[in-house]
């Protein structure tokens, strides 16, 4: 009886261990909105029903502007908030973006349980990680990204990263889209697959949603006005990944230029 | 006295209850299938027991994960039921067709003709769309699209002046007064009672059977996806053709449209069959006409070039009687129309490059899909 309090301690101790096991850490989190928002130049993008001048002797009306993202990540701030993975892949497309107001709400996506805290910068890698290149549309359910037969090439067992579609009028005679001025423009190779960052502090509070804009140029994608070079309608009016001098500038413009972090 | 009366209340009551007894009896024989009792109350109970078994599609490794809807799982009991109302002639106006009427799976689900033709005569103004894969469309059913599922796509032909032209009210009390029906309905989805019988749960019914019709064993699959066999020397420069991308730039592009195992993107395009002056002028505007978009004018779902062989004549209005006035079609380049799609663009066709192609896409042809006796009519 005198070593009944004793006995009980080795009990008790446990039970407050297993007690302790059973409390799972409480994570807050919040979710976080990436608005993407097409441009061409400094006039909303939204396809079919606007004609965009072109290096002023072009007009062209866009039918289709989309690209894959790889490996989309929150990028942590030092030892308090750790990187997020936000999804191994998605595709973004304005190709159901038909008017103005439509280019002014953009393209969302969406993502939810994120831990909170202050996160430094958005990585992203351009087109299909080499991994999931090795993969095709047949692996996926329908609904997922990747199981876009359309947007992969059986002959090179490649997704395709980027599809530029549209119609111009290159001899100015008002008609869009006659024989050679249909502009088809479908590239990406694992090759070509690099990551960036785009710094911006993102807050991510308990319970709420952070909203951030993602401006993407289509213009930019086409040109670059420092060095005076751009995709000369013409000239290639369409490029299935033949053409790396195609290829690898509107690939680099893309992901170098064209993507930026906006308001 | 008292007694006697007591005794001569109870018989009576006796009597009205019998009365009530046969007048229930009655009632129940006519919900199986006797059209006299037109006013008696669909409520009976149904007998049997509810044991649903999951109907498992057999799917070749290379044809990827079908959509199956939370609400509408495939049972061994809903997919039968399907395939029943699917060649029942019951759901038409005048009990002469059924879905199977425009649907033929010798013919790859299609009836050979440009314009379907309805109950009475009555012409339909677009041709009727092959059935097969639809399991894997995550994107709009009908030429047009009108249709977010298939369960809302099987609504509309019985609804349709010019197809079966009936009333879903009319169709479910046939359903309810069918002799055999009701048991199904609840085999399939549980019900107790003929009332519960319903245009959704028909629609289930017909969509899960719709669901199972899998092409998958074509000579393409079996030489390609299984190992089996060869190609011919001209159906593999067909193939060639077919898939050709990066290599050239002259090329007919059809993978563009008609990629993956399932040969459609199942997209809506514009494929410069029309030559119009603006977008307004197209006949049949498509896609158009659903979403009140002008530049969805004259854009057409993508069908598959699985069974393509047995599916003339083609396009949505049936204007091609033949392969080779498609790729005729597809060599011009299309019409230059505004919302045509950029992939359609003229390339080089020689005879004998046609001619392969057309080998190649016959290879596509799956006998053992339109032989299959579990899409054949159940009820011959």
């Amino acid at each position: 009886m005198k070593h009944t309090p004793l006995f009980f301690i080795p009990i008790l101790l446990l039970s407050l261990f297993i007690t302790a096991c059973d409390q799972k850490e409480e994570i807050s989190t919040g979710s976080l909105e990436i608005v993407f928002k097409g441009t061409f130049g400094n006039e909303p993008l939204y396809m079919f029903g606007r004609s965009y001048d072109y290096r002023g002797d072009a007009a062209v009306k866009w039918q289709l502007f989309q690209f894959f993202l790889s490996d989309l990540e929150l990028l942590g701030s030092g030892n308090a908030v750790k990187p997020h993975m936000l999804s191994a892949i998605e595709s973004v497309s304005f190709g159901d973006i038909q008017s103005e107001e439509e280019a002014l709400e953009g393209y969302a996506l969406r993502f939810n349980d994120i831990e909170t805290g202050t996160y430094s910068g958005l990585q992203f890698g351009l087109g299909v990680a080499p991994e999931l290149n090795a993969t095709q549309p047949s692996d996926y359910t329908p609904s997922e990204p990747l199981a876009q037969v359309s947007s992969y090439w059986e002959a090179a067992s490649s997704y395709i990263y980027t599809k530029i579609e549209g119609n111009a009028d290159l001899d100015n005679d008002g008609q869009f889209g006659e024989d050679e001025e249909k502009l088809t423009y479908h590239l990406g190779a694992s090759e070509l697959f690099q990551k960036r960052t785009l710094p911006v502090t993102i807050d991510i509070r308990e319970n709420s949603t952070t909203s951030i804009v993602v401006n993407v140029d289509l213009l930019k994608a086409l040109e670059n006005t420092a060095e005076g070079t751009f995709i000369d309608f013409r000239q290639t009016p369409r490029d299935h990944h033949k053409n790396p001098d195609v290829y690898n500038f509107v690939i680099t413009q893309l992901r170098e230029s064209a993507i930026s972090i906006g308001n | 006295m008292h007694q006697f009366l007591k005794n001569s209340r109870a018989g009576v009551g006796s009597l009205i209850l019998l009365g009530i007894l046969l007048l229930g009896t009655a009632c129940k024989k006519d919900t199986v299938g006797d059209d006299s009792c037109e006013t008696c109350p669909a409520t009976d109970l149904i007998p049997g027991t509810y044991a649903p078994e999951p109907y498992v599609l057999e799917l070749a490794d290379w044809m990827g994960e079908p959509i199956i809807p939370a609400d509408n799982p495939l049972t061994k009991d809903g997919v039968a039921l399907g395939r029943m109302l699917f060649y029942d002639p019951i759901v038409s106006s005048d009990s002469t067709m059924s879905c199977a009427s425009c649907h033929a799976p010798d013919l790859g689900f299609t009836d050979g003709t440009a314009f379907s033709t309805g109950v009475e005569g009555r012409q339909t103004t677009r041709s009727s769309m092959p059935l097969f894969n639809l399991a894997y469309n995550p994107n709009g059913f009908f030429w047009d699209g009108r249709s977010p599922s298939m369960e809302d796509q099987a609504l509309h032909p019985i609804m349709d002046r010019v197809e079966l032209n009936e009333d879903w009210e009319n169709v479910v009390r046939k359903f309810q007064r069918h002799p055999d029906y009701p048991q199904r309905f609840r085999k399939a989805f549980g019900i107790e009672r003929t009332s519960e019988i319903t245009k959704e749960l028909a629609v289930k019914a017909l969509a899960q059977f719709e669901r199972t019709l899998i092409s998958q064993d074509s000579r393409f699959d079996r030489v390609v996806y299984r190992n089996e066999g060869w190609l011919t020397d001209s159906e593999q420069r067909g193939k060639d053709l077919f898939y050709v991308e990066p290599s050239l730039v002259d090329h007919p592009g059809c993978s563009h449209c008609h990629g993956g195992v399932n040969f459609t993107d199942f997209s809506f395009r514009n494929n410069g069959i029309d030559s119009v002056a603006t977008l307004n002028d197209f006949p049949d505007k498509g896609l158009g006409a659903v979403t009140g978009r002008v530049y969805d004018n004259g854009r057409f779902k993508v069908p598959s070039l699985r069974n393509i062989e047995l599916t003339a004549p083609y396009m949505h209005d049936g204007r091609f009687a033949t392969l080779e006035e498609v790729l005729d079609h597809y060599k011009t380049g299309g019409h230059g129309v505004e919302n045509e799609d950029p992939n359609i663009v003229p390339f080089t066709l020689t005879g004998s490059q046609k001619q392969d192609l057309i080998a190649f896409l016959r290879t596509l042809t799956d006998t053992t899909f339109i032989k299959n006796p579990a899409y054949a009519n159940p009820f011959n």
